[in-house]
């Protein structure tokens, strides 16, 4: 079925018709955009997470913000994102106008979950003596953090917060899921080959031509995370 | 100078230290010696709090650096409500008149809450929270600006792996504000000429060897300015041939006529430059004296069998 006589030709004819391009370029820029805005929203809340959690350990004023970041991440990452969307849009965010929004900040609450567990984890690799001589010198316990051990950690888990952002790029397909209007941000690269589908009256050919530029999309991101690790690993010539 | 206060310190059931009392002087040189889970480590490391004593005080310079341990104000007790409670009993069954009681007796119950151990700051009445907050209040120093007085090195030596040389040495001086970066780096210039490790100051700490790992750590400390210096074992973690270089920098800073508080296994160390040498064993503090008294003419068995080991 897949290498029919004909196929690359149907994809040629998808990758040349015009009105199809617009849709997948609409598509690739609104699952790109995304996946931006919800990582960035992801990052900051993740750090501001895993910082609470980590302070927590030694300050009592932490204890309550620390239980309900500790609500957070179990909520999140124990409930599928399908459903998170649905809650957001359809009833926490149900006003007319914020669909776009809602989409954009249940993707990055859940990704916030993820990239703060990361980070944690980041945080508790680093040697303790390297906060104790920070603070045997008289740095504040946030200085510290923010001079010495931060820099170290986001080194460590540069990887798998790499690793999560790609998950991310893909989990964005579900967004169809609430209904997407072409023009609008929750119009996505699955969405584009929805619809290309319905002129073609086949499926296959516009999935595969979306997959590749998934493909190319979540390639250049890996890219950029080489590029990063790089760029942290210059300290430690090993 | 630094001032421990019947410091003890449990790690859950486990108690390292039992009730020390110690005090170092400006200008001293005090070397801890003794078997290894001896406290030694946890006592130098409450002296700048890195370990946050369990009950105990810890002062510098006259002013309290740890938590306030009520039980070691006897004019607080005497303002609390288990104290007046116990006075009244007392009184009852004695059937004396309250202006007639002792300074011994008034002890005598002080003893006993502090054997119980009965107060409970947050239930206390307002009088003593009144008074326990002008006494911190007057004699309370935060224990980061204690800590800028008190150098510290560690066994692992602990540079920050993310910064070069040059920026180990003037992180903690131009990001509290003591100095300026330029002064600061003037400062650390001259120190890493002193230790002959000028051309390493753009490497990164992964690149020095051992030795020069932990001299940059004791210079890391000094551009601090400190009045105090703490010393964890700094040779413990080195390469025989690597530990004359260390040793001999500490020489240095002891002939400078620094305080110097070391926590170490080199007899022949402690025997040169101590002015007084501290033994442990099992959480107390055992014996000291000169390093005459404590090498030449040791008294408790206990440090004649350690020392009979390790010489």
């Amino acid at each position: 079925m897949l290498f029919q006589a004909g196929f690359f030709q149907e994809v040629k004819e998808v990758l040349t018709t015009k009105e199809f391009m617009i849709y997948i370029l609409e598509g690739f820029k609104n699952t790109f955009l995304m996946t931006l805005i919800a990582a960035l929203i992801g990052l900051v809340l993740g750090f501001l997470v895993a910082i609470i959690k980590i302070f927590s350990q030694d300050n009592k004023f932490l204890k309550i913000p620390a239980f309900i970041c500790n609500c957070y991440t179990t909520i999140i990452r124990g409930t599928p994102v399908a459903l998170q969307l649905f809650i957001m849009v359809f009833a926490i965010l149900a006003i007319p106008g914020f669909k776009e929004t809602a989409v954009v900040l249940t993707f990055g609450i859940n990704s916030g979950a993820y990239v703060s567990e990361n980070i944690r984890a980041g945080i508790l690799s680093i040697d303790k003596g390297q906060t104790e001589a920070g603070r045997a010198m008289g740095l504040s316990s946030l200085t510290t953090m923010i001079k010495i051990v931060l820099p170290q950690a986001i080194k460590n888990v540069i990887p798998s917060i790499g690793n999560e952002f790609i998950a991310l790029v893909k989990e964005t397909a579900i967004v169809s899921m609430v209904g997407s209007t072409f023009g609008k941000l929750t119009f996505d690269l699955n969405q584009a080959a929805t619809t290309i589908s319905k002129d073609t009256a086949n499926y296959l050919i516009p999935a595969i031509v979306v997959a590749i530029f998934y493909l190319i999309l979540v390639y250049s991101i890996t890219l950029l995370i080489k590029l990063f690790e790089r760029r942290f690993r210059q300290s430690d010539q090993r | 100078m630094i001032n421990v206060k019947n410091v003890s310190k449990n790690f859950g059931k486990l108690q390292v230290l039992k009730d020390v009392s110690c005090e170092i002087k400006k200008g001293e040189k005090v070397v801890i010696i003794g078997p290894s889970g001896s406290g030694k480590s946890t006592l130098l490391r409450c002296m700048n709090l890195l370990e946050k004593p369990s009950s105990g005080e810890v002062w510098l310079d006259n002013k309290l650096i740890s938590d306030m341990d009520i039980y070691l104000h006897d004019d607080l007790i005497l303002k609390s409500n288990i104290y007046h409670k116990k006075l009244n009993k007392f009184i009852e069954e004695e059937k004396i008149n309250i202006n007639q009681l002792s300074r011994f007796e008034q002890l005598k119950i002080i003893e006993e809450i502090k054997k119980e151990k009965q107060i409970k700051p947050i239930l206390e009445n307002k009088i003593f929270k009144k008074e326990k907050r002008a006494f911190l209040k007057e004699n309370c120093l935060n224990i980061n600006d204690a800590r800028k007085k008190m150098g510290m090195c560690f066994q692992h030596f602990n540079l920050f792996n993310n910064l070069s040389i040059i920026n180990n040495l003037i992180l903690a001086p131009v990001s509290l504000h003591l100095m300026s970066k330029q002064e600061a780096i003037e400062k650390a210039t001259s120190l890493l000429q002193r230790i002959g490790l000028y051309e390493k100051k753009d490497e990164y700490p992964s690149k020095l060897s051992g030795g020069q790992k932990q001299r940059v750590a004791i210079i890391r400390s000094l551009c601090m300015n400190p009045e105090v210096m703490l010393f964890d074992e700094p040779t413990s973690a080195l390469d025989p041939e690597m530990v004359g270089e260390v040793l001999n920098l500490m020489k240095d800073l002891a002939h400078d006529g620094m305080t110097m508080v070391v926590v170490t296994h080199e007899m022949g160390f402690a025997k040169e430059i101590s002015s007084r040498v501290l033994f442990m064993d099992e959480g107390k503090i055992m014996e000291e004296g000169s390093p005459n008294d404590i090498f030449l003419h040791p008294k408790s068995p206990r440090l004649i069998d350690f020392l009979s080991k390790v010489l």
